[in-house]
């Protein structure tokens, strides 16, 4: 049994493993923590797959892992990170490595300074090309908030960007 | 190309721009990659600034005598030092050993600086998977580890075993699988971290002799309150716990009953509080947080009963049930996380961090993600 388990979870690790670092990425914005969140994530679901019936199920089931990943990293690291930039503000450093954040793409800056769901709803519906429904499926709230959630966002991106690159 | 079609090729383009994952469902990528930047740049263990290309790179915050000292034609005239950027106490030692650390979790000794890894029958029960959870903790009488491991069927469980990796079994067997324990001060029970039969995650205290589990705390979903990281409190009779979110610092008894809000909220002086641990007489507390006066996450003492304002000391996360020496004295947790928040380019971020309570004097003291104090001059740090 514990043979079958392992080769079952491979499986799904070899055919999934990707695309969920990809959506970690995405919403994260670090390629690192990403990788751990994909990990993390397996780690998390290994236990329950073999409760799963379908694969389809297996995968939105690790797709809410990996969210729920990547939002519990934001939460937990939300003061963390305001001392720290605080702290780096002040000591600038002009050549930083390993900072896809601070990747010159007006954009993708933008993208990370939404609001978490803001950024979940964009990259669900933008990258992962999912329905309104299934969006607030994932988020586990209505499709009107989905709606709202996603014209605050574009809204502020559109801003954003927009007067960047009229500065 | 509109705003809508811009974002959709900005996803995909970063999103392909990902390396592709080794199919290998377990946490040893990022060490691997760690230990081979470290090994091109020479010393495992050594503590330096390297100028590279115009840049550079900080191995860590302190300097020594064995570091490798860049010529000065390749450093930069304005280069920081890692303490100025960061570090808020300027008394940070480094006495990491100067030979590699193992690869697996190991046992330290202070005072001589041996590194000893952890027998094989424990090392090879290990859950694989890299947990921010904590994977150890040492009976109170220092002779039995509680770790988490992997079980019958595959899940992360708590095992036990003896410090030499005899006596070894698994305690727990939880449905979806079992972290973080913690020892009762009389060594019979362990609390832990697990699910149960529900989809929240929950307290739980395991009793070792008998194995049967009882669910202490009980959130329903969802779960914005999902208790983290279990401590007994010295006299046994409740947990402290961090609620989810860090949302503050409770305790709970174990005998049932609702949980009391110790710090956070405001309460204590604390806006934001988690990882609380207490001292093993129990009239200090330390916790990861914010102050009312302070903002930022950083890590204070306080007293128990929250009579006075916390007082902020070095460090970052550690392992609840053994950050404090036996002797009330250290606390052990890890050093500033500096390369993830993306300050310092710094292949070597992960290290381990004693402070002095009464003094807030620091030591890097090895290298590893957490660890727990085993006696008050010895360290078991996992990596």
């Amino acid at each position: 049994m514990r043979q079958r388990w392992r080769a079952e979870l491979g499986e799904f690790y070899a055919t999934q493993a990707d695309s969920a670092k990809r959506l970690a990425y995405l919403l994260t914005g670090d390629k690192e923590l990403a990788e751990d969140i994909t990990q993390d994530a397996f780690v998390k679901i290994a236990g329950r797959l073999g409760g799963l019936r379908n694969r389809n199920a297996s995968v939105a089931y690790l797709r809410q892992t990996v969210m729920n990943l990547s939002r519990s990293y934001f939460r937990r690291k939300r003061v963390e990170r305001t001392y720290l930039q605080r702290e780096a503000s002040m000591h600038r450093m002009e050549t930083v490595e390993g900072r896809d954040v601070l990747v010159a793409d007006g954009l993708w800056n933008e993208l990370h300074r939404l609001a978490y769901r803001q950024r979940c709803v964009v990259v669900l519906r933008y990258y992962e090309d999912l329905s309104e429904q299934q969006t607030a499926d994932l988020l586990g709230c209505s499709v009107g908030a989905v709606k709202a959630l996603t014209n605050r966002a574009m809204e502020q991106l559109r801003a954003n960007v927009g007067s960047e690159a009229r500065s | 190309m509109n705003l809508d079609q811009n974002l959709r090729t900005m996803l995909r383009e970063r999103a392909e721009g990902v390396a592709a994952t080794p199919v290998v469902p377990d946490g040893t990528v990022r060490r691997v990659r760690m230990r081979k930047a470290l090994s091109a740049g020479g010393a495992l263990a050594v503590v330096a600034a390297v100028a590279v290309a115009g840049t550079f790179a900080v191995r860590s915050a302190v300097t020594t005598d064995a570091a490798p000292v860049p010529p000065a034609g390749e450093r930069g005239a304005e280069e920081p030092k890692v303490r100025d950027l960061v570090v808020p106490n300027p008394n940070f030692r480094d006495m990491t050993p100067a030979v590699p650390a193992p690869e697996v979790p190991y046992v330290i000794d202070l005072t001589t600086r041996e590194m000893t890894p952890l027998p094989d029958a424990i090392v090879g029960s290990l859950a694989t998977g890299r947990f921010d959870a904590a994977r150890f903790a040492a009976s109170p009488d220092g002779a039995s580890l509680a770790f988490v491991g992997e079980g019958d069927d595959g899940s992360p469980q708590i095992f036990i075993a003896g410090i030499d990796g005899t006596g070894l079994r698994q305690v727990t067997h939880d449905p979806t699988g079992a972290t973080s324990p913690a020892w009762s001060p009389d060594g019979t029970k362990i609390a832990y971290e697990g699910y149960g039969s529900g989809d929240v995650r929950s307290l739980f205290v395991v009793d070792v002799a008998t194995g049967k589990s009882r669910q202490i705390t009980h959130d329903s979903p969802p779960c914005r309150l999902c208790p983290l990281g279990p401590q007994f409190t010295p006299d046994g009779s409740a947990l402290l716990y961090t609620g989810g979110s860090y949302s503050g610092v409770r305790s709970v008894p174990i005998a049932g009953g609702k949980s009391t809000l110790l710090f956070g909220k405001r309460r204590g002086g604390m806006t934001d509080a988690g990882e609380a641990s207490l001292s093993p007489d129990g009239s200090l507390v330390t916790m990861m947080g914010s102050a009312v006066f302070s903002g930022g996450a950083l890590r204070f003492v306080a007293n128990a009963d929250g009579t006075e304002l916390p007082r902020q000391i070095p460090g970052r996360a550690s392992i609840p049930a053994g950050t404090w020496s036996p002797d009330g004295t250290q606390i052990v947790c890890r050093a500033y996380d500096f390369a993830r928040e993306g300050i310092i380019p710094d292949p070597a971020r992960d290290s381990i961090l004693v402070v002095d309570v009464a003094t807030g004097e620091a030591s890097i003291v090895a290298e590893g993600r957490l660890a727990i104090w085993l006696d008050d001059h010895t360290l078991l740090v996992d990596v």
